[in-house]
């Protein structure tokens, strides 16, 4: 049979289930329903809930992860008040004087080792 | 609230998995020559720096390099002076040889866009400076 003909012959049927009756839906539903425990209505939700609503709570995660993702992924963020760092030093040769200065317009740290002895006639050998 | 949890879960995991060892360090070597330090070319970011502890000097950028990070042993030429870099910006090692001999070896902690300048005069007074910059 052509859909054409099956939509035709299903519409002229126009047929009904008869449902039941009024009472008896609600009374069959009520019997179901106190056949699983129901949330009582009206019970205060817990604390955090209660006070922050769940928009909140996105906006604050939304937030977070951005700024983390910002502070992780883009080198140098959030760490302005970090300077380099010098763990250890160790000059191999005989030197003059040793500087170690920090210059606040720059942010730059600097080591400067003064007349080193690099020459072999001036290290005695 | 268990999401707000789990987000600081998720940043406290972050943190203590530490830095991404990605990035890359430029390396500048600059040559001091006799002169005003106005006439400097390629050390703008740290003129200030090579001009309050060397002196107010001509500083010229005489080579320059890249060392991907986290570096194992990277060997650079950079005129008369060798490299030789290993390691992460949270722990990177320079090793620094003049003429074939080794002279300064040290262990940094590097802050991105923070220089860090290794340098000085040697026998012959002729003077050397490299700038390390975590880009």
């Amino acid at each position: 049979m052509r859909w054409f003909k099956i939509k035709q012959t299903l519409r002229n049927r126009n047929e009904m289930p008869a449902g039941p009756a009024r009472d008896t839906f609600w009374t069959d539903f009520r019997a179901r329903a106190r056949m699983t425990p129901q949330e009582t209505p009206g019970t205060p939700d817990p604390f955090p809930v209660r006070w922050i609503p769940e928009w909140t709570t996105a906006a604050v995660c939304a937030l977070l992860l951005l700024g983390a993702g910002w502070y992780f992924a883009v080198p140098g963020a959030g760490n302005d008040a970090q300077n380099n760092k010098v763990h250890s030093l160790r000059i191999s040769v005989p030197y003059a004087a040793l500087l170690m200065t920090y210059d606040p317009s720059s942010k730059a740290t600097m080591v400067w080792v003064d007349d080193m002895k690099v020459d072999d006639e001036n290290n005695g050998g | 609230m268990k999401r707000l949890v789990l987000s600081f879960l998720l940043l406290a995991g972050m943190a203590v998995a530490g830095d991404p060892p990605g990035g890359q360090v430029s390396v500048r070597l600059v040559a001091i020559l006799p002169g005003p330090a106005s006439d400097s070319v390629g050390v703008n970011d740290v003129l200030d720096a090579l001009k309050n502890t060397i002196g107010d000097k001509r500083y010229l950028v005489s080579a320059e390099d890249k060392i991907d990070l986290p570096a194992d042993k990277q060997k650079l030429t950079l005129e008369h002076v060798t490299l030789v870099c290993t390691g992460t910006r949270k722990d990177f090692q320079i090793t620094v040889s003049l003429k074939g001999k080794q002279v300064i070896n040290t262990n940094v902690e590097l802050e991105a866009g923070k220089p860090f300048i290794l340098g000085g005069t040697s026998g012959n007074k002729s003077k050397f400076a490299l700038v390390f910059v975590v880009k």
